[in-house]
């Protein structure tokens, strides 16, 4: 789904270091990584563990300031080493789905999905319809008035995701959000997260250790190298959509990309 | 010596500093200073009323941790295989728990009269609940497995409860003495206010009645600096015969409320 | 107070028999009052009758007298703790907007928990007076350094990951703080609030033994001076009811507002 021209998010020549604990340390975790992401794309990111995949999108997210390089969104430079203050989300337009759910405990269910219309002043009658229909769409219909510690695991995880939906950002990250589900869950939630992607025009970077998964979900693979992190191949998916994501390994084109993926990883 | 300490020690000269040009302003009699303060203490060490008032403070304190704080600490080693019997008493020794003690100092004061007794009554009052308390989860917390390993090596109960369930139970009992005894010194010394004719409480009372609020401060700084050195001893007691443990940590209000 | 009981080893029975843990539990409070019983006639200057306890409480109640005594006592304890637990909130609030100042503050708090205040009371008395005024900055000054302390904790335990999430949904600086650390503290401080509770109490009765014009330690007193036991320990019901009273209702409160917790997750405050 390559729109043609510019790119939506354009990470160039990226680099961060940390300062170690001896004297000695100072580790560059990502390195010279550089990759574009085209409106509407799903792409996924995999790497070894380690590899400096969050502190990647801690600064895509405008947690983190890179040490060196620059992040454009829409040609527009929203990152780079001389910022003192980031502006974390760029206004709302980028958002961070984050290993751990994080919502907050203090709030039912639904009001958790509602918060970030409620911080940007957006929740209105409008707004509302579309968070009944998220929750609904994940399965979590009945369950609005229950607080985050009421709820499974797995469940806190579907809010979470619909917590970002629901506020619309024309740019999602994500940091392996279902490594702690069990198997069946997990599969529940790529396909939930797949039916929404295709009905809202997103552009989803999906961060994995997840070669199955990787393949699954993404238009485009990037693979990563270890630390320092830098972009070490991209990798079309050329299975055709929709895809029966229980039985991804059936698909043709699978083992090709397994194993070309598989070699980088 | 860092820049933390630093602060602390300038932060707490200051207050000092404040409190003294404060008296300056409004007369020592009515605030007193930090000079006049430590003038009282100096001269009541020298001339043993510091000792002896202090030492009576101490040992009501110290009586009646002993005797609330033993039956505290035995009780629930008794009760360990008797699950029926501690059922039947929770709800009884709940509500002791949460008597409000400092409302029996009266009534103590009329049953043991105005000498030592009546201050021990309140202390060990206090002290059982407290100690029976923590005593109970440690040896609730004693791991069955050790249990069951030594109980198959062929271990008696007897054998059982010094070898395994005591220690297992030490870092709580030792938790209960280090909340437990700055709470009896402070205890004593309420009882004292009250009625007394000795002791550092005594001395606050005595001291405000005539006015004195230099005595009444510097009575209260030496019950202040006794709780101290008692906390420092037992925590030195307690990286001393809890070594195995690793080094204690100092919880969030380390417990000593008085 | 500890939350639960020790064991709770109620054993499953038919309907009609009472189980064997409530026989003997009614069977421990016969003896007890049995106990109070003997005492009472063997000692009757130094212990009162049940039955003259509650007809003392009965006289308070039609001579009104009651009510005034209680509510002297509870708005000392009352007022004291909120004004001892309304700035021990916010101070730690203001203190953590400087590292600096933090390092040094906290140590001094956590020291000031562990000084006997209630030895201040007579102090207060020459200060403030014999009236509620004295009683209240005791009882204040306790919850103060409780409150305090704890909800300093709490903003110190407090990690990164839900201000940053809430960041990035677009709150500024002040709205995360509202959001995130304010309700991350709450646990905190009714942990503290429970805790201050007794110590507001014990602190009004103090001084009330000592010096007061009103106030159910003041009749305690009252009652010793002139040798009515049945006084005191009218008194000393009264002071039982206050307590176990608020702690309801402390509790009740604490309740609605931390719905939001797992019910075995306690604040602990070593």
């Amino acid at each position: 789904m390559r729109v043609n021209g510019k790119p939506l998010l354009d990470v160039c020549n990226l680099g961060k270091r940390f300062q170690g604990q001896r004297k000695d340390g100072i580790r560059w975790v990502v390195e010279g990584m550089s990759f574009a992401l085209y409106e509407g794309e799903f792409v996924t990111l995999i790497g070894p563990s380690g590899s400096g995949k969050s502190t990647l999108l801690n600064m895509i997210a405008q947690i983190d300031i890179p040490s060196k390089g620059e992040i454009l969104f829409r040609g527009e430079v929203i990152n780079d080493s001389s910022r003192s203050k980031p502006s974390p989300g760029c206004g709302g337009r980028i958002g961070y789905v984050m290993q751990d759910d994080n919502l907050l405990p203090w709030r039912t269910l639904r009001e958790n999905v509602e918060y970030p219309l409620v911080v940007q002043g957006r929740l209105n009658s409008e707004t509302r319809t579309r968070v009944d229909e998220l929750i609904e769409t994940v399965g979590l219909g009945g369950f609005e008035g229950y607080y985050p510690h009421q709820l499974s695991g797995g469940m806190r995880k579907r809010a979470s995701i619909i917590r970002t939906l629901a506020y619309d950002p024309p740019v999602i990250l994500m940091d392996e959000p279902f490594g702690a589900l069990d198997a069946e869950s997990r599969l529940h939630i790529q396909s939930d997260l797949v039916k929404l992607w295709q009905r809202g025009e997103k552009t989803i970077l999906f961060v994995t250790h997840d070669i199955n998964e990787a393949i699954a979900l993404g238009d485009r693979t990037i693979t990563l190298t270890k630390s320092p992190a830098c972009v070490r191949g991209e990798h079309v998916i050329d299975i055709p959509r929709p895809r029966a994501l229980d039985s991804i390994v059936t698909a043709p084109q699978f083992p090709d990309l397994f194993s070309r993926i598989r070699a980088q990883v | 010596m860092n820049r933390a300490t630093f602060d602390r020690i300038a932060f707490g000269a200051m207050l000092l500093l404040v409190w003294q040009a404060a008296s300056a302003w409004t007369g020592p009699e009515s605030i007193s200073s930090p000079l006049l303060v430590a003038q009282q203490l100096y001269r009541w060490s020298l001339n043993g009323v510091l000792g002896t008032n202090a030492g009576y403070t101490l040992l009501a304190a110290v009586l009646g941790f002993g005797i609330g704080g033993l039956p505290g600490l035995a009780l629930p080693f008794v009760l360990r295989k008797r699950p029926f019997v501690t059922a039947v008493l929770d709800p009884f020794i709940l509500i002791g728990y949460g008597l409000p003690k400092v409302a029996f100092i009266p009534l103590f004061i009329i049953w043991f009269g105005i000498g030592i007794w009546s201050k021990v009554a309140l202390v060990a009052s206090v002290s059982f609940f407290l100690v029976f308390f923590s005593t109970m989860e440690g040896v609730r917390e004693v791991d069955p497995r050790l249990l069951r390993m030594a109980k198959v090596a062929g271990a008696s109960e007897a054998q059982l409860l010094r070898t395994i369930v005591w220690p297992s139970a030490l870092p709580f009992v030792f938790q209960a003495v280090q909340v437990t005894l700055p709470l009896s010194i402070g205890g004593a010394a309420i009882a004292e206010l009250i009625s007394s004719n000795r002791g550092l409480g005594y001395l606050v009372q005595f001291s405000a009645g005539n006015f004195e609020v230099t005595g009444a401060l510097a009575a209260v700084t030496a019950l202040a600096l006794v709780v101290a050195v008692t906390n420092v001893g037992i925590d030195r007691l307690h990286d001393h015969l809890l070594a195995w443990k690793g080094s204690h940590s100092k919880g969030i209000t380390s417990g000593r409320v008085s | 107070m500890p939350n639960s009981s020790i064991i709770s080893a109620g054993q499953p029975q038919p309907a009609i028999v009472p189980s064997p843990l409530v026989i003997a539990r009614t069977a421990v409070a016969v003896v007890l009052v049995g106990m109070w019983l003997v005492a009472a006639r063997a000692y009757p200057t130094l212990v009162a009758t049940p039955q003259a306890t509650l007809q003392r409480v009965m006289e308070l109640i039609s001579n009104r007298e009651l009510f005034p005594m209680m509510a002297t006592t509870a708005a000392e304890a009352g007022i004291g703790l909120m004004l001892g637990a309304g700035f021990g909130v916010v101070l730690p609030f203001l203190v953590q907007l400087s590292q600096r100042l933090q390092a040094v503050v906290e140590p001094f708090a956590r020291a000031a928990v562990g000084i006997p205040k209630l030895a201040l009371s007579p102090i207060l008395i020459l200060w403030f007076g014999i009236g509620l005024g004295s009683k209240i900055v005791l009882v204040a000054l306790m919850t103060f350094f409780l409150v305090f302390v704890a909800t300093a904790a709490g903003i110190r335990s407090i990690g990164p990951n839900l201000v940053q999430t809430v960041s990035i949904f677009g709150a500024s600086k002040i709205e995360a703080a509202r959001e995130v650390i304010w309700n991350s503290v709450q646990p905190f401080v009714w942990t503290a609030l429970r805790a201050a509770l007794p110590w507001a109490i014990n602190a009004a009765l103090v001084g009330e033994f000592l010096a007061a014009e009103n106030g159910v330690g003041h009749y305690i007193e009252q009652s010793y001076n002139s040798a009515d036991i049945a006084g005191v320990y009218a008194g000393i019901t009264l002071i039982v009811l206050i307590v176990f009273a608020s702690d309801a209702v402390l509790m009740a409160l604490q309740r609605r507002c931390l719905a939001w917790r797992p019910v075995d997750q306690d604040v602990v405050l070593h």
